[in-house]
């Protein structure tokens, strides 16, 4: 069984909730209001401006769930995107589940501890259609890096397992935004921790974090929000984690700047 | 597995580290290769990318060779984005000697990566750097990244 939403059934969701909830804002321009939907186990607050920093203590501090904005990926297909997920969660962590209405490339492949990372990004790149050198791609490259790193090292580290199924780096890509999904098998993210060390570096810079010890750096979920527009982040505990990054591509790198990230942890 | 490859190379009186590849963990199956030598340089041509825990590495690897005069050659975006971003990742006793600006045509969807020298394109209180470049066949490449920020390091 499919739990990918077909395009017409996230606009018919997505329309139903706008209209329901009188909030038909046009994502193309600025929508200068906010609101906050904590019916339906959604619990997803809309925002406009908030800086990368805010948008952090939003998630950590004042229980938000979901913090959206418009950004390079619109609003609008967000909200459809959560209240697609509603009445099923879990549908997030199927290996089946794609963040992109109609992604033009769509990549799966599978690895373990004893993959070489370049090697296996350096492949997703080539079927992507995308040269890894180039200086635009270094975003998608060091999110992948990150998250495949993550699901290598940290994850069975933290685990009890000693042995775990292959993980799963996913990759869709349309006009201009790129969806990086890894799931692993492990289940041993603790969000709170990995956003705690997100603000640590917002904060106090990069320099000031990092764990000159055994184990990660500290840097990679820094690393990560810096690219990213709208980080997803969902933990079964001991079971499965899955972190998808959804980034513009192609763009300049002033426009970079502006852009309004969003969260969704989605557990 | 090492996806950063480091190969030397002497040169008259120093000793040029060529790296490759993605500077990641790996790196640290290196350090113990760096001697303790008076100058040397290091070449990141062929650098694709820097991860977390080679930030780590890199920075271990520079308290290692702090006796040694550095001179860092041809630096992608992407070292110069750390060296901007995270204190203590290029100290003092380095230097950089060249980098790359990226120059991006959005009508030809092409980049060009240009080398900027030291003493030519830029010293310590000068940089000359135009907005856009125009290629062989005419074509307009415009400066793709913000100059306030890439080029703070310069500045020290």
């Amino acid at each position: 069984m499919s739990f990918t939403l077909s395009h017409q059934a996230r606009e018919i969701i997505a329309h139903e909730y706008l209209i329901k909830n009188d909030l038909a804002f046009e994502c193309k321009t600025k929508h200068n209001s906010s609101f906050r939907d904590v019916s339906n186990g959604i619990n997803v607050l809309f925002e406009d401006g908030l800086t990368n920093e805010q948008v952090i203590e939003a998630i950590l501090y004042h229980d938000v769930a979901n913090l959206i904005q418009n950004s390079f990926w619109s609003a609008d297909a967000k909200m459809a995107l959560l209240y697609s997920l509603a009445p099923e969660k879990m549908s997030f962590y199927k290996e089946d589940f794609r963040i992109l209405v109609k992604p033009k490339v769509n990549q799966m492949v599978k690895f373990n501890a004893k993959s070489n990372r370049l090697e296996l990004i350096q492949d997703i790149f080539i079927k992507l259609g995308i040269n890894i050198k180039a200086t635009r791609a270094l975003p998608i490259q060091q999110t992948m890096d990150e998250l495949v790193m993550n699901a290598q090292i940290n994850a069975p580290k933290n685990s009890r397992l000693t042995y775990g199924r292959d993980s799963v780096l996913i990759a869709e890509m349309d006009e201009k935004l790129i969806a990086i999904t890894v799931i692993d098998y492990y289940g041993t993210m603790d969000i709170k921790k990995f956003l705690k060390r997100i603000e640590g570096c917002l904060k106090l810079g990069r320099a000031e974090v990092i764990n000159y010890g055994q184990g990660g750096a500290g840097l990679g979920g820094s690393i990560i929000y810096n690219h990213c527009d709208t980080i997803m982040l969902g933990c079964l505990g001991l079971r499965k984690t899955r972190v998808t990054s959804v980034i513009p591509y192609n763009i300049k790198e002033d426009k970079y700047d502006s852009i309004q990230k969003s969260i969704c942890i989605i557990n | 597995m090492n996806t950063c490859q480091v190969k030397s190379v002497k040169n008259n009186d120093t000793v040029e580290f060529v790296f490759s590849g993605s500077i990641d963990e790996s790196l640290a199956n290196y350090i113990n290769i760096f001697p303790e030598i008076p100058t040397m340089t290091i070449n990141l041509d062929q650098v694709i990318s820097i991860n977390s825990t080679g930030i780590r590495e890199w920075i271990k690897l520079m308290n290692k060779v702090s006796g040694s005069e550095i001179k860092i050659i041809k630096c992608p975006k992407v070292f110069i984005d750390q060296v901007n971003m995270v204190k203590g990742f290029l100290p003092q006793n380095a230097q950089i000697e060249s980098f790359y600006v990226p120059y991006f045509s959005e009508t030809k969807n092409s980049e060009l990566k240009i080398l900027f020298e030291k003493g030519k394109n830029f010293t310590k209180s000068f940089i000359n750097c135009k907005e856009s470049v125009t290629d062989e066949a005419g074509a307009v490449y415009d400066i793709d990244v913000i100059s306030s920020k890439y080029f703070k390091f310069i500045k020290g």
